[in-house]
């Protein structure tokens, strides 16, 4: 039979976050404050109060010592306690949680031996697994929702420094917006403790619409998070406490762009180059005048110039990095003032602070040393020059810089900590990469020899450790964790639960569930459905091996790299060696 | 990070200046007609071993023992060394008994198929990467499947819009065979010669003039996969050729390796002799 033709068009709220929410709850939430004293005629038609709170909210209900959030877990949610109360574990040094207590599970090196025994002791079964369940007595749920909860409460509270937090408290809503990994480590206080789990997209409109819960973020934010950031950023080193406090009361916070961009990436990577580039948000144009300084503080912008009819991708800014200052610090000291030289694009999720050109001329360019200021606009920079290149310079060149640049911002692989990059001119398919890659995981391959290339570089399937790693946002057991220190995205098998979040989040494909299967090769499955029992699995750049990433270890033709995408010309020094 | 072409001049000439040590080493012993077969079999038994020793590296890429590119470098350059001190350990003479004669062919056999290999592994990645990318070897096979399947699904669907057998007929006298598999045409696609291509594309043209606009259309569409088999068949000859020259090296190194360690045993027996 024919499928119907025509459908309604997908609507935000087709798919409520909790389909369990009745009417009732929904009133209830609805008369407590500070829900009870929002003015509902301040939101849009389209996006009632009563409908955030109907779709974009979930009633969670804890037992004392469940984990609400982790310390170092990525979340797209932040939290309004309802009844109860909940404790936070300061995050203080020495006041830290351990992995075990958390769940967690660091991977440790192996030692020499281990190493070696790894040749005759590898299964010969693939994705073979002892063990594929967590402590019963770590994990619990319900059939529908797992958590993980603390077994030593009282000791937890006795040893550590904490805090109560009692109900009408938000809490997570700095690293919901922000995309920043939680600060904390928050666990249910007191038994039948009921939260309210409000996805990032209701609390950026309860943000817009509500005054006071936009100032109370914000106030949050700039008490506890604001100066740190400037302090990290090398422009404001300088600047004594008094003066970072003035350019932190006039900094703005922005978020720009979709926070599920991974979602909407998928989608949009079979549409032309001009497309997408319109779907980009631009925060500044070239060509205005460059009244305020951008300072990234989560996620990715692409620097770009027109360029005929379209735009040439210049560089790309991430975390840290600023645009406009040199414009601005030009005007500073020029006469002729300049305006803004290139454009400035959200690339996916941009979280950005953005600071007005008055103060750092006021605060910052005059604490700065001379050598230190960057150079101002010469003429002739105006001028293209350009220079007819010779067919032997340009198959020297090997891959222009543009097109890399266009290459590597378009598919977002800019996002890559660790990117394994294979040269095809150099690599002869042997799959010694593959095979080494097999022996270090228990004979199973966790990344895929296949992938886009740019001429003769390819960007292969495997976890690239993401900067801003969207695979860990939505993990129901904290089982995919970002190691401390080395800062590996790892995933530990025992606690995951095979939901496939994570898999279905990655933008690069590079996360694959497999079954896991037991010393005979069978499919072990779970005695309730029968359903074979699913691991995720990625690239964990060797954690557990002393020898560091086998794959890069095994190539003998100098072929494969893991390489942190934030340095485009270490790149191209690769390719063109 | 080092470039290529300046890691190749150091390693070129770190070879010429080993080698040249060698040989005065060799000729200033000889000179004092003292005879030097014993200390340089035992070096070049010594390089021999280090030489199978990449073979084992390879298998234990978890273990910080260096990179396998590294090892390969020296392999390679120790390789050519070698070739310096067979030449002095042999005084640059034929072999002249049956164990030195096998000795010596296994070593020409082993040397010639290591440098045909380093040329081979440094030209085919190349011509692998501008005419198809990077195709799996095991995908080969399904990938040629489901071509042959549109292929046949095109044919198909020619007679029964068309109630015509002519594109039937010569997808039957001509191409079935294009799909069957590449080994016919092995040596064309090593050469990189397209002569059992361009005739079928010639002869696939000239039939346009018994064919509908419809029938035409289908034509082309099976042309495309007619040069989509072709590339196929191209990156499955030279990925072919790129693993089976180990299967030569490996094994005559192996041979080399327990015939030499033989010929040392017996020089070191019979050395009072």
């Amino acid at each position: 039979m024919a499928t119907k033709a025509n459908i309604e068009r997908p609507q935000r709220w087709d798919v409520p976050f909790d389909p369990d929410l009745t009417e009732e709850d929904v009133d209830n939430i609805l008369s407590v404050e500070p829900f009870k004293s929002i003015d509902q005629n301040k939101f849009p038609k389209s996006i009632p109060l009563r409908g955030i709170i109907q779709n974009e909210t979930k009633v969670r209900r804890f037992k004392k010592g469940d984990l609400v959030m982790r310390r170092g877990d990525y979340g797209s949610t932040a939290f309004f306690i309802l009844k109860g109360a909940v404790r936070v574990v300061i995050p203080l040094p020495n006041n830290l949680l351990s992995n075990e207590v958390l769940g967690r599970k660091e991977p440790t090196r192996k030692g020499l031996w281990e190493s070696i025994s790894q040749i005759w002791k590898n299964p010969k079964v693939s994705e073979y697994r002892e063990k594929v369940q967590g402590s019963a007595q770590t994990v619990r749920g319900d059939g529908k929702e797992t958590t993980v909860f603390l077994q030593d409460v009282p000791g937890v509270v006795e040893n550590h420094n904490t805090v109560r937090i009692e109900s009408g408290e938000f809490f997570g809503e700095i690293a919901a917006l922000g995309r920043t990994p939680r600060t904390a480590t928050i666990f249910a206080d007191d038994d039948d403790s009921v939260l309210i789990e409000i996805k990032w997209q209701g609390l950026r409109d309860l943000r817009k619409y509500t005054p006071a819960i936009k100032e109370h973020i914000d106030k949050l934010y700039r008490k506890n998070s604001l100066n740190v950031q400037l302090q990290a950023s090398p422009l404001f080193r300088n600047l004594n406490e008094e003066q970072l406090q003035a350019v932190a009361d006039e900094t703005q916070f922005l978020s720009i762009g979709d926070f599920d961009w991974h979602g909407s990436y998928k989608k949009a990577a079979t549409q032309s180059a001009a497309k997408r580039l319109d779907k980009e948000p631009i925060i500044f144009e070239q060509g205005g005048y460059p009244d305020s300084l951008v300072l990234i503080r989560a996620g990715f912008a692409r620097v770009s110039e027109v360029n005929g009819n379209g735009h040439r991708t210049v560089s790309y800014i991430g975390k840290g990095q600023t645009f406009g200052f040199r414009e601005i610090a030009h005007n500073w000291r020029s006469e002729n003032s300049v305006m803004y030289k290139h454009t400035l694009r959200g690339l996916g999720y941009t979280d950005i602070l953005v600071i007005p050109s008055s103060v750092i001329m006021k605060y910052v360019l005059p604490n700065m040393k001379e050598e230190d200021l960057p150079p101002v606009f010469r003429k002739e920079e105006e001028v293209v020059d350009f220079q007819p290149m010779s067919a032997a310079s340009q198959q020297r060149e090997r891959l222009s810089k543009t097109d890399l640049m266009e290459f590597m911002v378009e598919n977002r692989y800019i996002n890559g900590t660790a990117t394994m990059l294979v040269n095809l001119d150099r690599c002869t398919r042997c799959d010694d990469c593959v095979r080494a890659c097999a022996s270090a995981h228990d004979n199973n391959p966790r990344f895929v020899r296949q992938g886009r290339h740019l001429g003769n570089l390819m960007v292969a399937h495997a976890c690239m450790h993401c900067q801003d790693p969207v695979c860990m946002i939505g993990c129901p057991t904290g089982a995919i964790s970002r190691r401390e220190g080395e800062g590996q995205v790892i995933i530990n098998d025992t606690t995951c639960i095979g939901c496939a979040t994570c898999a279905n989040s990655c933008p690069y494909e590079n996360i694959r569930m497999v079954e896991a299967r037991n010393s005979e090769g069978d499919f072990i499955r779970d005695d309730a459905t029968n359903m074979p029992i699913v691991k995720a699995t990625k690239c964990d750049l060797c954690a557990e091996q002393i020898g560091g990433p086998s794959c890069q270890n095994a190539c003998p033709h100098d072929a494969l790299v893991r390489m942190e995408m934030q340095t485009p010309d270490s790149l191209l020094n690769w390719i063109r060696r | 990070m080092i470039e290529f072409a300046k890691r190749r001049m150091i390693g070129s000439f770190s070879v010429v200046v080993v080698a040249l040590l060698f040989l005065s080493i060799y000729l200033f012993f000889k000179e004092k007609l003292v005879s030097t077969s014993l200390p340089t079999g035992f070096i070049l038994l010594a390089m021999m071993f280090f030489l199978v020793g990449l073979n084992w590296r390879k298998r234990v890429s978890f273990l910080p023992v260096g990179r396998a590119s590294t090892w390969l470098q020296v392999h390679i350059y120790v390789g050519w060394a070698s070739i310096a001190m067979f030449l002095i350990h042999t005084g640059f003479n034929s072999p002249n008994g049956g164990l030195e004669l096998t000795i010596a062919i296994l070593f020409w056999m082993v040397a010639v198929s290591g440098v045909l290999g380093l040329i081979l592994s440094r030209a085919i990645p190349r011509r692998l990467t501008q005419n198809g990318g990077n195709i799996t070897q095991d995908l080969i096979p399904k990938l040629r499947r489901d071509i042959k399947r549109r292929s046949e699904e095109l044919v198909v669907k020619s007679i029964e819009e068309t109630k015509k057998s002519t594109v039937a007929d010569f997808y039957v006298e001509r191409m079935e065979v294009f799909f069957m598999g590449s080994r016919r045409f092995f040596m064309n696609h090593i050469f990189g010669s397209k002569k059992h291509l361009n005739p079928l594309i010639t002869r696939m043209h000239a039939m346009h003039r018994y064919l509908s606009e419809d029938e035409i259309l289908i034509m082309n569409e099976l042309e495309e996969l007619v040069c989509e088999n072709d590339q196929l068949d191209y990156q499955q000859s030279l990925l072919s050729i790129l693993k089976c020259w180990l299967f030569v090296h490996i094994p005559l190194s192996y041979s080399l390796l327990i015939f030499g360690v033989v010929h040392g045993v017996l020089a070191y027996r019979f050395v009072g002799s």
